[in-house]
């Protein structure tokens, strides 16, 4: 299986405008890597270099140590799955299938063979008389997986192959994503807006923002350990508070003004602050997940005092949306307990799950 | 009930003239010429008589008759097979994002424009063996001169190139534009799938060009079928017959024999062979998914 | 405009008043035929309509009216006329007909002797074969306005050059045509229509007259056949005799002294190519000869004499009568015949037969017009004309007036140009013509 490397890439369009900038990563053998970003961050783009559709403006893609800028992509060996499925309208499911052995002189036998095969391995036997108009946008995609795994490729490149699907497809289609590359093997490289689909499927994601890198890991280092604030507000199921604070020495040990409370660190935080901030004069913002906090009735030193606006009920648990004057926080509290709106609440924060940015954004409390 | 029965009432009282027009310009005539076949009938003449099948039959005979329809056949065949060749690789050559192909394109739909009377006039002229400039053109270049619109051999080809020269850039024209709506993820998915030019274009361009590729070829089928202007201004059948298509003898007969019987009777067989023709196209025209 | 009218009119005045008899219809004329009213002519796209859409605001002050000319192509004006007849009141004053139309015509078209008779028409003065042209059933239904006869042109230079006799008999053209084909560089012996269709029939009809017989089996009268009375059992077609067998060869050896695309040839674009020097001699329509004496240009310019058509083996020097005639449709209303005639009178009158010829139409159906110095000056040809129709050397039964004349001219223009273009022999292509004729004649009910 190849590994595929990204070597300080780049991607313009128009001489000033970069999709992609300086991009650097490698994808392991047998892997499967996620591209997980917003729209237009450059994702799509990073991938249509590596497939071939797209030059490459800057940089090398490498792989296996071979440079692969300027190899056709008829050339490249990879196998593509669509967001839109691209399938050949004027052929039915069978001549979809068998395109991409087209190129092979086969024997007709092998190919039906292979063909059947693959049909039964997405369940889709019964539909191989059928046009893509004729189909569902999940087995449509079927179709699309069937079409790029007939050929055997050593490489998958998916672009965002379940965007125009329903939740549930979704999930189904995941999975099966998923145990077809533990059947194979192959080096895959996915795309996807959705970081649960991407926690869900992948090794190892990769967070793009602005045609930037901005990191790479699984779910919970992300989670736990974002590179910055735009990592800490992307990824996450419910949205990260965040909300102005300061720093302040309590006898030579620093700790956290938020909105008048006074926040004490553990060692390991607190360290972290004392080697880089050396004035207390820079904005900071603390983030703080809605699992790390706990509201009470009674007001204490370290809590902050919020009065409830909003509480979004989800089964077991609710969110509850608060405001004080320091802002506006989203806390999880288990639903029994979610105290009605217009009541005031006092919310504690569990310290050691902290995140505190700078004034460009950069993670302080980053601890892996 | 007795409302939407009203509604409807009013909306058939609404639809009802233009199907009166729809059966008036349409059926109307075909009814009114196999009416007028089974008649013998000259114009200014007398009263029509009724005599059954007696023109078909006499059709039947009729060598000039039977000739016609294969001279109109080959006239199609190669009007057709030419106009599609060339005005498809024009399309594509066009479809190449050159600066200047723009304007270009738009001097090549120029014959279009032209009346095919006057194409065939200028055409005419320029076939001509002693005023023609193509004449003049083949013995400056010390050649014999060519019976263009004399010799047996050559002369339904001056006329197939004259029908080329006017209906080519059509042919162009609907090709270029069912070039240009080709959705571009397809050819994506061909490269990804490692199809090289030749394969994309024998699988994938050209089965998806399928339906235009019909009803242009129906149309111009249909069209060249029904030509009669440049026979009319460049040959009038001749020479010995070779140019003799369909509407021209139909023309001979009825508008300058005015047996209307028989012309009657020939444009009968004319419509029945045109019917059959463009059916078997039509029925290929999808992708035929509508076959199951 | 106003001034002009009086101006005219006051000239007209004097002209009566001080100038011999003979002038009395110029003066006619001249007091406006129209007299403010309006007529309508259904008309052919040949040149003396031509002329008259040409000089057409001199010609409504001539007449003091307005005069609708809708000029149609051929086969349309026939379509046209034919429709016209079936109205209940005809929507022209007067039509335009074909010499050999009025065989199709003939019963619905008034007849015009009485009218001759009451205004005094000096009838002589036309040529005998284009008035009788119009004399059928015993009724005369036209009044020439353009009638001019298909005679044989050829170079008298080229001739005298070549030492070569007039040619009278299809042998000497030959002859001719052989000599001088490709004597000098582009000139060919012969030019003819060839074309397919019309203009090989027509050729085939007339030339097969010039060798005695025409294409159907017509009574033979004296010095020619009978024109004016041609029942059913005259419709039988005669292209399997031997007179057509001598015409066939005849054609067949033209080929060889054609100019090249011969056989796409016809109508004018043989007397351009005999104008601009390409043949010795040609086949003409008398009129056309205008388009090369009128142009400084031309080679043949002055240079031309004419005879009529070369006569067979045993055959005749006889040279076929063709165009046009003015009648009025019978469903015309009674009150407007009398302005309708007077239309034909003035139309047909040699001042403007006169007139006609300054605008490049050599034609001149009358003895009086043709005398004219000035018209002879304009038209050598006319002169020829006049010395042939005199010695009798012009007739109309070559094209026979029936029916269906024009199916008879597409079958023999169709099926002779297989022979021509050597698909077919030409034996072959005559027993095929005769069978094609003979169903035609038996569809129609004739036997």
């Amino acid at each position: 299986m190849p590994r595929i490397e990204f070597d300080n890439v780049s991607k313009r369009y128009t001489p000033t405008t970069h999709a992609v900038k300086n991009l650097t990563f490698a994808i392991e053998n047998g892997s499967f890597l996620c591209v997980l970003g917003p729209s237009g961050c450059g994702k799509s783009s990073t991938l249509r270099m590596l497939a071939g559709l797209e030059s490459i403006t800057e940089g090398e893609i490498r792989v296996d140590g071979k440079r692969y800028n300027e190899l056709k992509a008829q050339s490249r060996d990879f196998a593509m799955v669509f967001e839109n499925y691209a399938l050949y309208p004027h052929l039915d499911v069978y001549g979809n299938l068998a395109m991409p052995l087209a190129t092979r002189r086969l024997p007709r036998r092998e190919i039906a063979r292979r063909v059947g095969e693959i049909a039964e391995t997405l369940q889709i036997t019964e539909h191989l008389r059928k046009r893509p108009r004729q189909l569902s946008g999940g087995q449509r995609q079927r179709v699309g997986l069937g079409r790029a795994i007939i050929r055997d490729t050593r490489t998958f490149l998916m672009d965002e192959p379940l965007g125009h699907m329903e939740a549930y497809l979704r999930q189904q289609l995941r999975t099966e994503i998923r145990r077809l590359h533990e059947e194979l093997g192959a080096t895959t490289f996915y795309i996807t807006h959705d970081q649960e689909e991407a926690a869900a499927i992948s090794d190892q994601i990769v967070v793009m923002s602005d045609g930037r890198l901005q990191q790479a890991g699984d779910l919970l280092t992300l989670l736990d350990n974002p590179v910055n604030k735009f990592v800490a507000e992307f990824i996450g199921n419910l949205p990260i508070s965040i909300i102005p604070a300061a720093v302040a020495s309590n006898f030579g040990v620093p700790e956290l003004i938020v909105g008048g409370a006074r926040m004490p660190l553990p060692e390991n935080r607190a360290s972290l602050i004392e080697s880089s901030i050396s004035s207390g004069g820079s904005k900071l913002e603390v983030g703080v997940r809605p699992g790390d906090i706990e509201l009470f009735e009674d007001s204490a030193p370290n809590r902050l005092p919020l009065s409830v606006t909003v509480v979004e009920p989800l089964g077991d648990s609710a969110v509850v949306v608060a405001d004080g004057p320091a802002g506006r926080l989203r806390a999880t509290v288990p639903a029994d307990t979610a105290p009605p709106p217009g009541k005031s609440v006092h919310a504690e924060f569990d310290p050691s799950r902290l995140l505190l940015f700078d004034e460009a954004g950069i993670n302080i409390f980053r601890t892996a | 009930m007795s409302l939407l029965r009203e509604k409807r009432k009013i909306a058939f009282a609404m639809i009802s003239p233009s199907i009166l027009v729809i059966v008036a310009i349409n059926i109307f005539p075909i009814i009114f010429a196999v009416y007028i076949s089974l008649h013998l009938w000259s114009f200014g003449r007398g009263e029509p008589r009724f005599a059954g099948l007696l023109n078909y039959e006499d059709l039947y005979y009729d060598g000039r008759f039977i000739d016609a329809v294969f001279t109109s056949a080959k006239f199609v065949f190669f009007a057709v097979l030419v106009e599609f060749l060339v005005g498809f690789a024009l399309a594509f050559l066009f479809n190449v994002k050159v600066r200047g192909m723009a304007t270009l394109r738009q001097v090549a739909v120029l014959p279009i424009m032209v009346m095919p009377i006057v194409a065939g006039l200028v055409w005419f002229y320029m076939f001509n063996e002693n005023f023609g400039v193509i004449n003049w053109l083949v013995t400056l270049l010390g050649a014999p001169k060519v019976g263009f619109l004399t010799d047996l051999d050559v002369a339904l080809f001056s006329i197939v190139l004259a029908d080329a020269w006017q209906w080519t850039p059509f042919v162009m024209l609907v090709m270029f534009a069912a070039l240009q709506s080709l959705p571009e993820y397809v050819y994506e998915a061909a490269k990804m799938d490692g199809l090289n030019g030749w394969q994309t274009f024998w699988r994938v361009t050209i089965p998806m060009l399928r339906p235009s590729i019909m009803i242009v070829i129906i149309l111009r089928i249909v069209d060249s079928f029904k030509m009669i202007e440049l026979v009319f201004m460049m040959t009038q059948g001749g020479p010995a017959g070779r140019t003799e298509v369909l509407p021209w003898y139909l023309y001979v007969t009825g508008f300058q024999g005015l047996d209307l019987g028989y012309a009657a009777a020939i444009a009968v067989c004319m419509l029945i062979i045109v019917t059959i023709f463009t059916q078997f196209f039509v029925a290929r025209i999808g992708f035929g998914d509508d076959q199951k | 405009m106003a001034s002009m009218n009086f101006y005219s009119r006051t000239t007209a005045a004097f002209a009566v008043a001080s100038v011999a008899a003979s002038f009395a219809a110029t003066s006619a004329s001249s007091e406006g035929v129209l007299n403010g009213e309006t007529i309508r002519i259904l008309a052919i796209g040949d040149p003396v309509f031509q002329v008259m859409q040409r000089i057409h605001g001199d010609l409504e002050e001539m007449a003091g009216g307005t005069i609708e000319l809708d000029v149609r192509g051929f086969d349309v004006l026939r379509q046209q006329v034919l429709l016209n007849a079936q109205n209940d009141v005809s929507n022209y004053d007067l039509v335009s007909v074909d010499l050999p139309q009025f065989g199709e015509y003939k019963d619905f078209l008034v007849d015009l002797a009485g009218y001759v008779e009451e205004s005094g028409m000096d009838w002589e003065d036309f040529h005998a074969a284009a008035w009788t042209g119009a004399y059928h059933d015993q009724k005369q239904l036209g009044i020439p306005i353009q009638p001019h006869p298909e005679i044989f042109a050829y170079r008298v230079d080229l001739f005298e050059e070549a030492g070569l006799e007039p040619p009278r008999t299809t042998e000497q053209v030959l002859a001719a045509a052989k000599a001088l084909h490709g004597s000098k560089d582009g000139l060919s012996g012969i030019c003819w229509n060839a074309a397919r269709g019309t203009p090989l029939g027509q050729t085939i009809t007339m030339v097969m007259g010039s060798h005695g017989l025409p294409v159907i089996a017509m009574n033979p009268i004296e010095g020619g056949f009978d024109l004016g009375n041609v029942g059913p059992e005259n419709m039988h077609p005669q292209m399997d005799s031997e007179t057509a067998n001598e015409m066939a060869a005849y054609l067949m050896e033209l080929m060889k002294y054609s100019p090249p695309g011969i056989l796409n040839m016809a109508w004018d674009e043989r007397v351009r190519v005999f104008a601009q020097g390409g043949c010795a001699m040609t086949y003409i329509w008398s009129g056309r000869s205008a388009i090369y004496e009128l142009d400084e240009n031309a080679e043949a310019r002055g240079n031309v004499s004419y005879l009529p058509h070369p006569a067979g083996p045993n055959g005749l020097n006889v040279s076929t009568l063709g165009g046009w005639f003015l009648s009025i449709p019978d469903n015309l209303p009674e009150d407007r015949r009398d302005l309708a005639w007077s239309v034909i009178e003035w139309m047909t009158s040699p001042e403007m037969m006169a007139e006609y010829t300054k605008h490049g139409n050599c034609v001149a159906p009358s003895h009086s017009v043709s005398q004219d110095e000035e018209v002879v000056a304009r038209c050598p040809v006319i002169p020829y004309v006049d010395a042939m129709a005199t010695s009798g050397e012009i007739a109309g039964w070559q094209r026979p007036p029936v029916p269906e004349i024009q199916q008879i001219f597409d079958i023999l223009g169709a099926e002779f140009h297989e022979a021509l273009a050597g698909a077919e022999s030409p034996e072959d292509s005559l027993m095929e013509a005769q069978r094609q004729l003979d169903r035609v004649m038996r569809r129609a009910g004739y036997y």
